[in-house]
């Protein structure tokens, strides 16, 4: 067989890349571009209103030699996608799975239910109500009411509560586009295969699950994982709305809430850049774990 | 007719006209000896020939007002009537010629105060009802004595005239003998939005282009066709419209309106012919909810009013009512107010967070108030059965209920008490809904009485062909305000509403005298920077919060004004705490539009309850928190920055050093002001976080620090506490001399021109039209107006805050604080303050850490993040 350089396959196969030059044109503008321009600007000091010029790695150098802010922004990151992300995960897919159990409108109500924190949009902060530093906010009110408390507990701008209660509420969203897939996933496995597992003696759920089910979707799982790592990375705008930006002594500070502080506030749009650029990478790197361990499963 | 003559005297005016002004005579103007200024009184001698009760008619010439009308006080002999009753000297506005704009559209008119003679009865006005005053006064020579209490006028006589009762309908048929047959004659209709005179500006003409019944028409472009509407509810705003009778007889009046305002509720109006009831009947004509354009004819169920009018010019006025409710209105504001301090007085034992499984033993410790809640009850019941039928009422009846509850078992008062309050709350909101009187009107016909009345209002074919058009028309308008090469393009970021007054405001007077064109388009803030960026920004941007202009210019984006000749003299229409944060090494880069200064708000009723005296110190305010918290209520001041720099000031302190190159808030003024600022959140324990209007409002917390707009909430979410609050200086600090600085700070936003411009004299003359005392003055009304009390302006401009139509005493209060405010710099890094200030704040509140130190390991991280940035910007460092 002949072998064709890049340039000839895509001649050859022109009609496919007609195909998707409508998203494929949308994708480079909006995704790709935008992506390699931050890796460009991470490299240099850049106003946003001047040119910007090269400076090396020197904004690099500082975020992780000189920045103690960044460093503990990676860390509250890693706490709450650590606390929220296997959790959230698992428990999408244990509810999925259960889920599939019930009956055919139950099944609707329920997806419906548990997904919809996700789908309302910003209605977490309905949140930052209950969690009221008031003394009138509902959770202190309520506390103070069984005597469980004597003065308000400033859940919000105290740094002791702080973290407890974004994760909280991060927990509370994390039902998201994962959920969905699992659902989906869980009802395509193929029923002849559950009834030949029976037949070659699959003898409980708990091995239908492990041996059938989760080999079965696979994509689906590794969708899943890469929503849940991507949500709980960019983690930010719950801490934002809860805590205000910035929070107390930068106690649920996350990487996100940072890039947000230097770029918007700061307007140091390389020094942003390179901060959005190691989270990149740091979600890639993560991604490419997790298919790892994903190849385990089954 | 019964012809009565009036017996009037008048006499001249002796005696104490304590000054003249110098201003020049015009000649129209009056004497200036008759004008009498603010605060001032004049006398009048009057002869009254025989005992009777009489009313005043008052001849006055206005040439100057805030709001609608001036009030005055008026007594004779010395004895002043009802204790304090103050009375009203109203004015007339009529509109002028309608104009149109370069499309064709029709705009709104602007109204003008009549500057002339005016007559008028003396009348004094309550909450719920407008009444004549009369007099009772024996025969003799009496004096009358005339004090202004808000505004000025030029007073020439008083005239006593034997009061008359308005006479039934059967009566006033009577007085007329003719019987002539009129069936010939023609209807006369006037078009409501051409109306003569009005006593109140918010009578706005408008456009409703969404029915064919309506006249004139508007399916294409804008026509004013119709007038009033939500904002013309107040008693008191009289709408007078003239017609030209041609023939003596008999003549029903029919109305033309539409009431889809008040959910169900009819709306009153009093109609007045020729300045007069003609019978006891119309000072309520009931316009029932109608949510379409629908012709009423002034009668009663079985028959039509007929009026007399003789050949000539009448007019006929229209002013809301409340009518019958009135008293019983009346009734029940009282009882709130009582109500309202019945709850304040189970607090005092309760607190407003009681332990609902303790027993306060309520019936022991304030036996008194639990009898007043059954007199209350007994009194709101019997006005429940006052209420005219269909009246809804619903609110009362529970509140009834529970106060039946609340007397009965004492024991679970504590557990009621905040249903309690929200019932009080809905109460205050029951009185105010009843209390308006929207209506709008689009022709008022006097109709021959004996001529069959024919409808003529356009059926179902007419509004379906109507509809077609305006969906058509609707591809074929272009509302982009001007295609002209001439314009400026100017980004606003208010809300739509806001936007048309100042597109409005644009094309009568800037466009109108300079050529210029505002191209005006509203977007979010977040737009401008990527906008900036791109180079598509706009030339001059509105609305901007007060950080943006340094951060812009430090960047070099921001246009320097200080580049035009006559900045100075702009600049002076601010006062310098407003520029304070817009100025940048040398640089001005933008001008203040709204100024919202802190102030101290307190509750009147609880305050002399209580016998407190409003605190001038800080050290007042310690000692009234101790009072406070004896009787379970807090003293409110918003935790933050910008309230922490209040106390700074006060010290003499700074933010910044004079180049701005680091922060003062290791110096000693700082640290002291920073160690008195927590030690009230730490140890006299006032709240950190709170909602001001709810615990204000509930008297939970009767005196609070905040920002002067908190005015508008109060205006609108508490109405049943209208009237018994105030607002006063700021507490502040003794100097070494004895004097008390009373500084305040501020926050706003403003308006500047981009770098990008090229139309840079052209953006200044729009920022010079826009911040100038006329243009603001005339957009906070117009807000106003449109959107209500709570959309009130708070404009930095100095000389516009005077026209914002504030009462005289609130206008003294916020213009002396106005006075004191002081400006926080803003410098580059300076975002850095006000969060690790919040950081410090926290860290010796919340965990007690030691507040000198704290502050200056906090401080050392502001400065670092200023030096810092100064290096970016090439700036000098500071060692």
């Amino acid at each position: 067989m002949r072998k064709y350089s890049v340039w000839q396959e895509m001649k050859r196969k022109k009609a496919c890349y007609l195909y998707i030059l409508p998203f494929g044109l949308l994708f480079f503008t909006f995704t790709v571009l935008p992506v390699a321009i931050s890796i460009i600007l991470s490299f240099s000091n850049y106003n946003v209103f001047s040119m910007p010029d090269f400076i090396g790695f020197e904004n690099y150098i500082n975020l992780f030699f000189n920045d103690d802010i960044f460093l503990k922004s990676v860390l509250n990151t890693l706490t709450i996608a650590i606390v929220t992300g296997p959790f959230g995960y698992i428990a999408s897919f244990l509810i999925a799975w259960m889920i599939n159990n019930l009956g055919q409108k139950i099944q609707f109500l329920m997806v419906l239910l548990i997904y919809s924190p996700t789908i309302s949009g910003n209605l977490y902060t309905i949140w930052a109500i209950i969690f009221s530093d008031d003394a009138n906010g509902y959770l202190n009110s309520l506390l103070s009411y069984f005597g469980l408390i004597d003065t308000n507990i400033y859940w919000l701008t105290d740094k002791q509560y702080m973290m407890t209660v974004v994760i909280i509420v991060s927990l509370w969203m994390s039902m998201g586009a994962g959920f969905l897939s699992f659902v989906a996933g869980i009802k395509g496995v193929d029923r002849s295969q559950l009834e030949a597992g029976s037949i070659d003696g699959i003898r409980n759920r708990w091995q239908e699950l492990w041996y059938i089910i989760l080999p079965s979707m696979k994509p689906q799982m590794l969708f899943g994982a890469v929503m849940s790592i991507n949500s709980a990375f960019a983690c930010g705008a719950v801490s934002t709305a809860m805590c205000g930006m910035p929070s107390t002594d930068y106690a649920v500070h996350t990487v996100v809430n940072h890039l947000t502080d230097y770029g918007n506030t700061r307007f140091e749009m390389g020094y942003a850049s390179a901060i959005a650029t190691v989270l990149f990478l740091a979600m890639i790197f993560c991604k490419k774990a997790i298919q790892k361990l994903l190849s385990k499963v089954g | 007719m019964k012809k009565i003559v009036p017996v009037l005297l008048i006499l001249s005016l002796i005696a104490s006209m304590f000054f003249c002004t110098a201003s020049a005579e015009t000649a129209e103007s009056p004497d200036a000896s008759l004008l009498i200024k603010e605060g001032d009184k004049a006398q009048f001698s009057v002869v009254i020939p025989s005992d009777g009760k009489y009313t005043a008619t008052v001849e006055y010439y206005v040439n100057e007002i805030h709001g609608s009308f001036i009030e005055c006080g008026f007594s004779v002999d010395g004895a002043q009537n009802e204790d304090t009753q103050t009375y009203q000297l109203g004015v007339t506005f009529t509109s002028e010629e309608s104009s149109f704009d370069d499309d064709g559209n029709e705009l709104t008119p602007e109204w003008e105060m009549d500057e002339k003679w005016y007559s008028d009865i003396l009348s004094f006005e309550t909450a719920f009802y407008r009444e004549t005053a009369v007099f009772e006064l024996k025969a003799g020579s009496h004096t009358a004595e005339i004090s202004m209490i808000n505004g000025s006028a030029y007073i020439k006589n008083v005239t006593f005239i034997p009061f008359e009762q308005t006479v039934s309908y059967d009566e006033y048929l009577k007085n007329f003998k003719s019987d002539v047959s009129n069936s010939k004659t023609a209807p006369i209709a006037v078009q409501a939005e051409d109306i003569s005179f009005a006593t109140s500006k918010v009578i706005l003409p408008f456009c409703d282009s969404s029915s064919a019944k309506v006249t004139p028409i508007a399916d294409r472009l804008q026509v004013i066709n119709s007038i009033g509407g939500s904002s013309w509810n107040l008693i008191g705003q009289k709408a007078v419209w003239e017609f030209d009778v041609k023939e003596d007889g008999w003549y029903s009046l029919v109305i033309r309106y539409r009431q889809d305002y008040t959910d169900g509720r009819a709306t009153i109006r009093q109609l007045e012919i020729d300045g007069k009831t003609p019978f006891k009947e119309c000072e309520a004509v009931a316009f029932p909810y109608k949510t379409q354009w629908t012709d009423l004819t002034v009668s009663t169920e079985d028959t039509t009013y007929r009026f007399y009018l003789e050949k000539g010019k009448h007019t006929v006025s229209l002013t809301p009512a409340i009518g019958e409710m009135g008293e019983l209105l009346e009734g029940v504001q009282n009882l709130l107010t009582n109500l309202n301090s019945i709850y304040r007085k189970i607090i005092m034992i309760t607190s407003s967070t009681p332990d609902t499984y303790r027993d306060y033993r309520l019936d022991e410790k304030i036996p008194d108030t639990l009898e007043e809640i059954n007199k209350c009850e007994k009194e709101l019941k019997s006005l429940i059965e006052q209420m005219p039928d269909g009246t809804n009422c619903a609110i009362l009846k529970r509140t009834a209920e529970q106060l039946e509850d609340m007397y009965k078992y004492t024991d679970t008062v504590a557990g009621e008490l905040a249903k309690f309050q929200s019932n009080l709350s809905s109460i205050g909101t029951w009185i105010n809904d009843q209390k308006t009187q929207p209506l709008a009107l689009d022709e008022i016909a006097l109709y021959p009485s004996d001529k069959e009345y024919e409808n003529d209002t356009a059926g179902f074919f007419k509004s379906l062909v109507h509809s077609v058009k305006r969906f058509i028309y609707s591809f074929a308008e272009d509302y982009k305000f001007s295609k002209e090469k001439k314009s400026i393009e100017v980004w606003v970021t208010t809300g739509r509403d806001q936007m048309q007054i100042i597109r409005r405001l644009a094309n009568e007077t800037f466009t109108a005298n300079t050529g210029i064109y505002a191209d005006l388009r509203i977007i979010a803030t977040a737009a401008l920077l990527p906008a900036v960026v791109a180079g598509i920004g706009p030339d001059v941007a509105l609305g901007e919060a007060n950080t943006t202009p340094v951060n812009f210019a430090s960047r070099g984006a921001i246009y320097d004004l200080n580049k035009f000749g006559d900045t100075s003299e702009i600049t002076s229409r601010f006062t310098d705490a407003a520029l304070v944060p817009l100025r940048y090494e040398g640089g001005l880069y933008a001008l203040p539009e709204t100024l919202n200064f802190n102030m101290m708000f307190y509750r009147t009723d609880i305050f002399e309850e209580y016998g407190w005296t409003v605190p001038e110190t800080w050290d007042d305010v310690r000692n009234l928190i101790f009072d406070l918290s004896k009787n379970n209520m807090q003293f409110g001041f918003t935790s933050g920055f910008t309230t922490y720099c209040m106390l700074l000031a006060q010290k003499g302190g700074t933010v910044y050093s004079e180049d701005g190159s680091y922060s003062t808030l290791s110096e000693l003024p700082a640290i002291e002001a920073f160690e008195e600022y927590t030690q009230l959140y730490s140890e006299y324990k006032i709240p950190v976080s709170f909602n001001f209007a709810n615990r204000f409002r509930s008297g939970e917390m009767p005196i609070a620090i905040t920002g002067y707009t908190a005015y508008n909430t109060l205006e609108v979410f508490a109405p049943e506490i209208k009237g018994l609050w105030d607002i006063a200086l700021v507490p502040g600090t003794e100097g070494e001399n004895g004097s008390i600085n009373h500084a305040s700070t501020a926050d706003g936003v403003c308006a500047f021109i981009l770098n990008d411009t090229k139309k840079a004299d052209k953006s200044w003359e729009f920022l010079k039209w826009w911040t100038s005392a006329d243009v603001q003055a005339k957009y906070g009304n117009l807000v106003e107006e449109k959107l209500g009390a709570s959309a009130r302006y708070a404009p930095a401009n100095i000389e516009s805050l005077a026209e914002i139509p504030w009462s005289t005493a609130f206008y003294k209060e916020i213009s002396n604080q106005l006075q004191n405010v002081v400006g926080i710099p803003e410098v580059p890094g300076g975002y850095f303050t006000p969060r690790n200030f919040n950081n410090a704040f926290r860290a010796t509140v919340y965990d007690a850490q030691d507040a000198r130190e704290t502050l200056l390991q906090y401080v050392e991280i502001i400065n670092d993040e200023i030096t810092r940035k100064r290096k970016e910007f090439g700036l000098s460092v500071a060692e």
